[in-house]
């Protein structure tokens, strides 16, 4: 039985065929992976999806996986490619479509959030980050939410260490104009 | 530069180690400085603080289960789509099979013309079907009035429309050896229309 704090052990495991390494990957990465998907695309429905996903492909492409940076930031790199995907079909569908359709999905009631002040402040944070331009959306949220560090995010965007922290800069600049909006 | 740009500076990474040292000396001499960086803190640190929020269990404990639904049912997909694929290809294999098949590919022409020339009363068919003999000069060819087409006796046309033999070329005078005169393409032509009468 492979060592469930070895991501390398699970993954030859569930390449040797056993089923049970997948479900060991996933239940240690899953919260990670909707939460992340959740605070780019900013509601549940399309998180969920996301979420659906990203494990769909990784059942099957994990025996193309080599190695070659940890699991994590391999896994990290699909749900942040996917939920970027989703938000452009997002735009395109806002696109042709006559109704608001962010505003319908940000107010959905299918959440898993059953708390109501906790749902008003995830809402609330939610909305801040949906108003900030996509590469500081995603830049902010895995150093403020996921605490990773700029190295980890530029193996997993492919940006450079500058170009992030620029963004990063950036982002923490239009929270807090946001804030003084509020305080006043 | 303005107090909150330099503490968003800082907070970003983007100062130099020599920069640093002077903004913590600074932040350290300034209570203006140090309140606001502070309170920009303070505002961070509240928005992350979201991410101890969890989530409903029960969604986590039925998302794999539900995913391995997908997944089967995927894999379910797949395996009828080759069957719809495959059922079609085989179909099509089958078809050029049979067409390009060894045993076909023996039937030739000349299968066709020995066939006609075995089966055929060739003095019935020279005085009745084709009757030129009295246009072949002493060569062995068709005057220039002998007619373009040649109709076939009214008995043989049982059900059958007008036959029609369209610029028959004979090189040769012998009414018996006519048949074997015609070139390949015309025996296939007489072989055809005669296996449509119904004598």
């Amino acid at each position: 039985m492979a060592d469930p704090n070895n991501d390398f052990e699970l993954v030859k495991s569930f390449n040797e065929g056993n089923e049970n390494a997948f479900n060991i990957i996933i239940r240690k990465y899953q919260q990670k992976i909707y939460w992340h998907a959740r605070r780019m695309l900013g509601n549940h429905l399309d998180a969920d999806e996301v979420t659906q996903q990203v494990i769909i492909v990784l059942y099957n492409k994990l025996k193309t996986f080599s190695f070659k940076s940890s699991l994590y930031t391999w896994i990290y790199k699909i749900v942040n490619t996917r939920s970027l995907n989703q938000i452009k079909k997002n735009q395109v569908k806002r696109f042709f479509s006559f109704e608001d359709v962010r505003e319908n999905e940000l107010s959905g009631s299918n959440d898993i959030i059953e708390d109501i002040s906790n749902k008003q402040i995830i809402d609330k944070v939610q909305k801040l980050l949906q108003k900030l331009p996509l590469k500081q959306r995603e830049v902010f949220i895995m150093r403020n939410f996921d605490e990773l560090t700029y190295e980890e995010i530029s193996k997993i965007t492919g940006k450079s260490v500058g170009g992030l922290k620029a963004n990063y800069f950036h982002a923490l600049k239009k929270l807090t104009e946001m804030m003084k909006y509020e305080d006043q | 530069m303005k107090i909150n740009e330099k503490i968003l500076r800082h907070l970003s990474g983007l100062m130099g180690e020599e920069e640093k040292t002077i903004f913590e000396k600074e932040l350290s001499e300034s209570h203006q400085l140090l309140a606001e960086y502070n309170k920009i803190k303070l505002y961070l640190d509240n928005i992350s603080s979201v991410k101890e929020i969890s989530g409903d269990p029960a969604y986590f404990v039925n998302l794999l289960p539900r995913v391995r639904e997908k997944i089967q049912a995927k894999k379910k997909n797949q395996f009828s789509k080759k069957i719809v694929y495959a059922i079609p290809a085989l179909s099509a294999a089958l078809i050029i099979f049979l067409i390009y098949s060894p045993a076909n590919k023996n039937v030739t022409v000349d299968d066709l013309v020995n066939e006609i020339i075995a089966n055929a009363d060739q003095r019935e068919i020279s005085d009745r079907y084709v009757n030129l003999s009295n246009d072949i000069d002493d060569y062995g060819f068709y005057e220039e009035s002998v007619p373009d087409t040649v109709m076939i006796p009214a008995e043989w046309q049982k059900g059958a429309e007008a036959y029609y033999i369209t610029n028959r070329q004979f090189r040769n005078g012998d009414d018996f050896s006519l048949l074997e005169n015609l070139s390949e393409k015309e025996l296939e032509e007489v072989y055809k229309d005669l296996s449509k009468i119904n004598i």
